[in-house]
């Protein structure tokens, strides 16, 4: 038996939707822990080998930045004086952004198989899983995914009898955007107020506790586990030279099905709309795009259908693949209400720490507020600009510049739209969402198949 | 070049640093200030005002050029590099400071008339450098609270701060009580006393110290004096035996305040609230008068008396009936010549009183030493030590004079309560008073010669560690008062010894004192910029430009 793959690409969601393939024995069923007992006693790679896999794989960090994984693990120091360990990233925050949500919930055992593996081939013996705090069902999943495991040896001490030792924590963020940065990840770990750290150092040298961190995020972990059992060069089968594998994509927005789903990476967006998202909703036609999370560029519905979703094509048409937050935007939506929408996200979650973005974040804000409002100047949309080109790059980390890149492409793209509302006095969309795209409910899928909110380690 | 030392560039200026050293410090080692806020030479860095933004160039060997951080670094995270090229006034790198004071204060209240900072505040003196540009915001600013007391003597004001963490790291880092954080996110963000807890270790006025801004401020300060009447001068804490470098700030005739100045090895950045507080104790004190009281001589000038007090010394010349004890509040050129007249006298009954008592705090690890007077290390060093040969130190005076041995006492200083009580003190026959305070003796001394305070001479201290540190003369002294130094060397005249030193100048020349002693601060009544030593006397490292 191999590794399945559903439908030609799905090597993470690699199950049949709708039944329950959260269980250890559903995913024992699906080649599960096959990989890791492989490895760890059958002698299939050295940790060596193993890195030499992931570096060949092409696999691009999937948090965002697209860092090569391989790469960043081999910044770890060569014999490192303190224990090595390894962050899972899983505080998925950025609006537009929900996919490791799916993987925890759906599948949790691919990541903690991609965990025991990522751990041998970087020489970790602990791991921690940094979760959303909003994120209950996700944390109960893993949560009872981690004890399965353990009772199952697939987790723990002398893991299968081959000495190799790989404890996993769980660990339950209190709704900090901010945190989801690898270092303000870190602080937050240590029990401090997660604010982001200057680096260098870089985590790989000096992380968590003083001790070398990597940080990578949920699905390139849970990516390691099928080029562990196939091979770095089976997953190059998907993708071009340097956007290799597979990519989870979540769309929100008005079409026909939106959710989440694992597509080779550089399928092109207009395929990917028609035949995975049903295509818009009917009498709605696509005015924007922001593909990678509400931090990227926007791109008009026009040049949206000629994106391949690969690293290179979206930078090539002026945004970045980001984290594969799939926000469809559909005619009849005001853009300045939207970008009002995501700077206030920005301004609420700023941490605070670095004066251009504690400062600019709001003041942003308050200017957008005014032009949707209708009371703003002609001279204001420049000075917005001004302020968002203040705020790029002054950083620590790159909130700030997350909260202006929108902002300025929203007014590259749509300046005309910014005008009309000053010259108008008001909001010429009647200032409101239409219906398809209220902000309760309609273009996000709404899971409740746990009643219970509060979680409970 | 060693390995220990790299050689980089600041604006084309090439400068030598130790290795670690951050480009910020480099900068001033060539003469640069380059503007900061957060960041602040005795706290660990943090890096978040942004101020110090400059276009640093690392050397490439592989491209064999400096290559451009992609990310505009901050001078106070990056360490020296060998070869590494630093521009500090680039148009992008102005145009970041400006935008990042245009962001510091679009929230701030622009207060100044009724700000207590105003004539010392960082963003003010930045303002004018870097930025000059009328505000641009139209919405309503973000409001915070104010008036917020942090212990009895701090109040906070949260729209005038910068969130530059300088005082919470204080609290973290120096005095490791941990009072002050930084509570909630973004602009909402403001510092707060930990729930529960006081602000209310020994060191809380150094955070308004340090503060760039109003936002952090003294009661013992508000409202008290617009800083730019205030006249500066460089002295030093007698508070206790740590003898910190200060600055009294004072209008000629009465100390404001009293700050720490910047002092390596001594007290570094810092000094404690008891020694700020030490003014009031100055203020509040009681001088004595020039008194003689011998029959048939009543009356008489302080210098007839200093003549008379001379001559009697001489009368005890080699005798065993005479004795001195010297307050540790004596200075080490007055020591050196008080123990220099009495080994020509042979006068070997000679010792340091216990000194002050009251006021006393407890030792810590930070500044605080057990000893609150402030020179018992240097009179010892100046000689005020008993005769080897015959002399007797204070217990074997105090029992000579418990026998009646001793007819001629001289106390020097104030604080001999501890030591001698009045009725003791009644057993000699001639004690003569030198001070600068008023007690019980000066009601019964056979002379009484009145004293310039610390605050109203010139001198240096030396503290237990053995770090002298030179007081200036800050207040116009009271009619009368003496200074010790010009009256030692009158009493010189008048015992016919011939006095080593012909000025207090000659007296320190011949005391070899070590040069860090008198590191400046302000010359002429104004800080010496760019002087390191004066960059953190207050807050401000704009000045000097």
């Amino acid at each position: 038996m191999s590794y399945p793959v559903v439908d030609g690409s799905r090597t993470i969601l690699n199950f049949e939707r709708g039944t329950e393939s959260w269980p250890l024995a559903s995913y024992e069923s699906r080649f599960g822990y096959a990989t890791a007992k492989a490895v760890l006693k059958g002698g299939k790679y050295q940790p060596a080998e193993l890195l030499q896999e992931v570096k060949d794989s092409g696999l691009r960090g999937r948090g965002g930045a697209g860092f090569p994984t391989g790469l960043k693990w081999s910044f770890l120091p060569k014999d490192p004086e303190h224990p090595v360990i390894l962050a899972v990233n899983a505080d998925e925050s950025e609006p537009g952004t929900f996919k490791d949500r799916v993987i925890m919930e759906e599948n949790p055992h691919v990541l903690l198989e991609g965990i025991v593996l990522s751990c041998y081939a970087m020489g970790s013996n602990s791991a921690y899983i940094y979760c959303r705090g909003e994120y209950v069902p996700s944390l109960k999943r893993v949560h009872a995914a981690i004890e399965e495991a353990y009772a199952g040896g697939h987790l723990g001490k002398d893991i299968y009898g081959s000495g190799f030792d790989c404890d996993v924590t769980l660990h339950s963020g209190a709704g900090a955007y901010i945190c989801g940065e690898e270092t303000g990840l870190i602080e937050s770990l240590e029990g401090k107020k997660g604010q982001p750290r200057i680096k260098p150092p870089f985590p790989a040298v000096y992380g968590a506790f003083g001790y070398p961190t990597i940080v990578n995020n949920v699905e390139s972990i849970a990516a390691v586990t099928y080029i562990a059992a196939e091979g770095g060069q089976a997953y190059r089968a998907w993708g071009s030279d340097k956007s290799t594998g597979t990519k989870l994509f979540s769309v929100s927005g008005p079409v026909k099905r939106p959710g989440v789903y694992e597509v080779p990476i550089g399928t092109p967006f207009k395929t990917f709309l028609e035949d995975n998202c049903g295509g818009m909703l009917d009498g709605v036609g696509l005015k924007a795009l922001i593909i990678g999370g509400s931090s990227v560029p926007v791109v008009t519905g026009e040049t949206a259908l000629k994106i391949n979703m690969d690293y290179e094509s979206c930078e090539e048409h002026g945004t970045l693949l980001g984290s594969g937050g799939v926000i469809v935007i559909g005619e009849g939506t005001c853009m300045v209400r939207s970008l009002m929408v995501m700077l206030r996200f920005y301004h609420h979650e700023s941490c605070g720490q670095c004066t251009p973005c504690r400062e600019g974040t709001g003041w942003i804000e308050r200017i957008v507020t005014r032009i949707e409002h209708g009371d703003a100047e002609p001279g204001d949309i420049d000075e917005l600009y001004r302020i968002a080109d203040s705020m790029e790059l002054r950083t620590i980390c790159t909130l700030a510049d997350a909260a202006a890149w929108p902002t300025k492409s929203f007014i590259d793209v749509f300046r005309s739209e910014f005008e009309a509302h000053i010259e108008k006095g008001c909001c010429p969309f009647g200032g409101t969402f239409p219906d398809h795209l209220n902000l309760r409910g309609g273009g996000v899928p709404q899971r409740r198949d746990d009643p219970e909110h509060a979680f409970i380690a | 070049m060693t390995t220990d030392s790299v050689t980089l560039t600041i604006d084309g200026n090439s400068v030598t640093v130790p290795k670690g050293t951050k480009v910020i410090d480099a900068a001033r080692e060539a003469g640069k200030n380059i503007p900061h806020f957060c960041y602040h030479p005795g706290l660990p860095v943090d890096g978040n005002c942004r101020m110090c933004i400059s276009d640093i160039r690392t050397w490439n060997p592989r491209a064999e050029k400096h290559m451009p951080a992609r990310r505009p670094a901050v001078a106070c995270w990056v360490d020296a590099e060998e070869n590494m090229q630093v521009f500090t006034d680039t148009p992008e790198v102005k145009k970041a400071r400006a935008s990042v004071m245009e962001f510091l204060l679009i929230n701030h209240p622009i207060d100044c008339p009724i700000c207590d900072k105003a004539g010392e505040c960082m963003l003010q003196d930045y303002y004018m450098l870097h930025d000059r540009a009328p505000s641009k915001l139209r919405e309503e600013k973000v409001h915070k609270p104010r008036l917020v007391p942090f212990g009895k003597r701090i109040v906070y004001n949260g729209e005038r701060c910068i969130l530059c963490s300088r005082c919470t790291r204080f609290t973290t880092h120096v005095t490791k009580t941990h009072e002050l954080g930084i509570v909630n996110r973004g602009d909402r963000a403001i510092v707060e006393v930990l729930e529960g807890g006081d602000f209310a270790n020994a060191y809380t006025d150094n955070v308004a110290d340090i503060c760039p801004v109003g936002a952090l401020t003294k009661t013992d300060f508000r409202f008290k004096k617009r800083v730019w009447f205030l006249k500066h001068t460089d002295s030093v804490c007698g508070g206790c035996s740590r003898n910190c470098n200060t600055v009294v700030d004072h209008d000629g005739s009465e100390v404001i305040r009293i700050m720490p100045r910047e002092r390596a090895g001594v007290n570094d950045w810092w000094m404690c609230n008891e020694g700020r507080d030490l003014y009031k104790e100055h203020a509040a004190l009681a001088r004595p008068a020039a008194t003689l009281r011998i029959d048939g001589l009543e009356g008489g000038t302080a210098s007839s008396i200093t003549t008379w007090v001379g001559e009697k010394l001489a009368e005890y010349k080699k005798s065993d009936a005479a004795a001195v004890l010297v307050s540790p509040w004596i200075s080490n050129e007055e020591a050196w010549l008080l123990s220099f007249l009495l080994g020509k006298l042979k006068i070997g009954h000679l010792d340091v009183m216990t000194g002050r008592t009251e006021g006393a705090l407890p030792a810590d690890d930070l500044l605080h030493t057990d000893d609150p007077n402030p020179n018992r290390a240097g009179a010892i060093a100046a000689g005020i030590v008993p005769d080897k040969k015959a002399g007797k130190g204070i217990d074997e005076i105090k029992a000579a004079i418990e026998a009646g041995e001793i007819e001629f006492l001289l106390l020097w200083g104030p604080h001999f309560g501890n030591d001698l009580d009045p009725e003791l003190l009644s057993k000699v026959a001639t004690v003569v008073q030198i001070t600068d305070e008023h007690d019980a003796v000066s009601d019964a001394a056979a002379a009484v010669l009145p004293l310039r305070t610390w605050a109203e001479r010139d001198g240096t201290w030396t503290n237990f560690e053995g770090h002298t540190s030179r007081f200036r003369r800050s207040l116009r002294p009271p009619a009368g008062a003496l200074d010790g130094f010009d009256l030692l060397m009158q009493l010189c005249a008048a015992a016919g010894v011939k006095s080593p030193a012909k000025s207090l100048r000659d007296a320190r020349k011949k005391l070899k004192q070590d040069p860090d002693s008198d590191v400046r601060a302000i010359v002429d009544g104004k800080f010496t910029f760019p002087e390191q030593s004066a960059l953190y006397r207050h807050t401000s490292g704009a000045r000097e430009v």
